[in-house]
């Protein structure tokens, strides 16, 4: 012999595997509302004769399908299209102060760089086509007591270094400016998961790019200024590789409601 | 009555039920049926999103109490609530008065006395 479910715990099972779509608060709030609903519905029917049972499948029947319930719930909690572009500008401005961030630490290891190896070690040697009188006027009088050649060489390790230093600090202000402004109930950015997506893809795409340019240094000029990439490579691994550890770490967490 | 034609105007109707005083949403249910003998009947779990809504555009609050062993949500009306009624109940009226004026001169031929 079969035992029939009860209507009512049937149907919050279901309420509660479709409301996984909801916000974790919306969903625990509508199960709640809803059994308080379909409990005092079924009340009424007893008092008018029914049985538990067929009072439980009248509050059931009358309070409509689960899924259709969670649907309208769904789109009345969609995020307006002005939120999510405020929510992508916020996170734009943070990836991009972080982007810049690194930016200013790869300039302190081409650096460090350029202290062991010299110039050449950032900057490519320059053209002929590069070294006319003018450039060469602008470059010795910049760099003294050195050839055009290496003045060149050594005006562009300098510019490499203290322009990307100069864009790391941009970037810490820009974090800073962002922590002390943000309002406390302003919309925050995408969601994390978004976020450490778009960051994870980002910095592995510059980790491989720099490296591969880095590389080609060594293949088609000795070696020559392939510091100002491989200067960058470790930043964007060690970013990708932070960012990375926090996207797997929150895809792994379970989904709970 | 339709419950697509009545859909058009939840808003209204929740608003005019709870601007009496604050209830939870069966409640809300019963008292529409009661008021309007049945005549309108919604699927009630309907209610709740609409609810919901009103409540993220200010016009209800809602506080959590415990009542009879039950936790029940309770739905008031706010101020923003209370103008917004006045406004949708003039419109209302003034839309019903043509309708009736209208319909009211519509020619009847054809159909049997």
């Amino acid at each position: 012999m079969s035992i029939e479910p009860d209507p009512i715990e049937a149907y919050l099972d279901d309420l509660l595997a479709a409301a996984r779509v909801l916000p974790v608060r919306e969903a625990r709030y509508l199960l709640a509302e809803s059994e308080a609903h379909l409990r005092d519905a079924a009340e009424t029917a007893v008092a008018s004769g029914a049985s538990q049972h067929e009072a439980n499948a009248v509050a059931v029947l009358a309070f409509g399908p689960a899924r259709e319930l969670v649907g309208q719930e769904r789109a009345r909690s969609r995020t307006p299209v002005r939120i999510l572009g405020a929510q992508a500008v916020r996170t734009g401005f943070v990836l991009g102060a972080i982007g810049a961030v690194a930016v200013g630490v790869s300039g302190a290891i081409a650096g460090l760089i350029y202290w062991i190896g010299g110039a050449g070690a950032i900057a490519p040697i320059p053209r002929a086509a590069d070294l006319t009188a003018s450039n060469c006027a602008r470059w010795t009088g910049l760099v003294r007591g050195l050839d055009c050649r290496h003045a060149a060489l050594s005006d562009w390790a300098a510019e490499t270094i203290w322009y990307r230093v100069a864009l790391g600090l941009i970037g810490v202000i820009a974090l800073l400016t962002y922590r002390v402004t943000r309002r406390r109930h302003a919309p925050a950015g995408l969601e994390p998961v978004v976020t450490e997506s778009i960051a994870t893809t980002l910095f592995v795409c510059a980790a491989v790019t720099t490296l591969a340019l880095g590389v080609d240094s060594y293949v088609t000029a000795s070696g020559s200024g392939a510091g100002q990439w491989l200067s960058a490579t470790p930043v964007a691994i060690a970013a990708a590789a932070i960012f990375g550890a926090r996207l797997t770490r929150r895809l792994r967490e379970p989904l709970v409601i | 009555m339709k419950v697509d034609r009545v859909k058009g105007h939840l808003d209204l109707l929740l608003l005019g039920i709870l601007s009496a005083e604050p209830g939870h949403g069966y409640a809300v249910i019963t008292t529409l049926r009661d008021r309007t003998d049945g005549l309108i009947d919604l699927t009630e779990g309907a209610v709740y999103p609409a609810l919901h809504r009103l409540e993220d555009l200010g016009l209800l609050a809602s506080d959590w109490h415990s009542v009879a062993g039950r936790r029940r949500r309770l739905y008031r009306i706010t101020q923003s609530g209370h103008a917004a009624l006045s406004r949708e109940k003039a419109e209302w009226e003034t839309l019903s008065a043509a309708m009736t004026i209208v319909l009211r001169t519509a020619s009847m031929r054809g159909v049997p006395a």
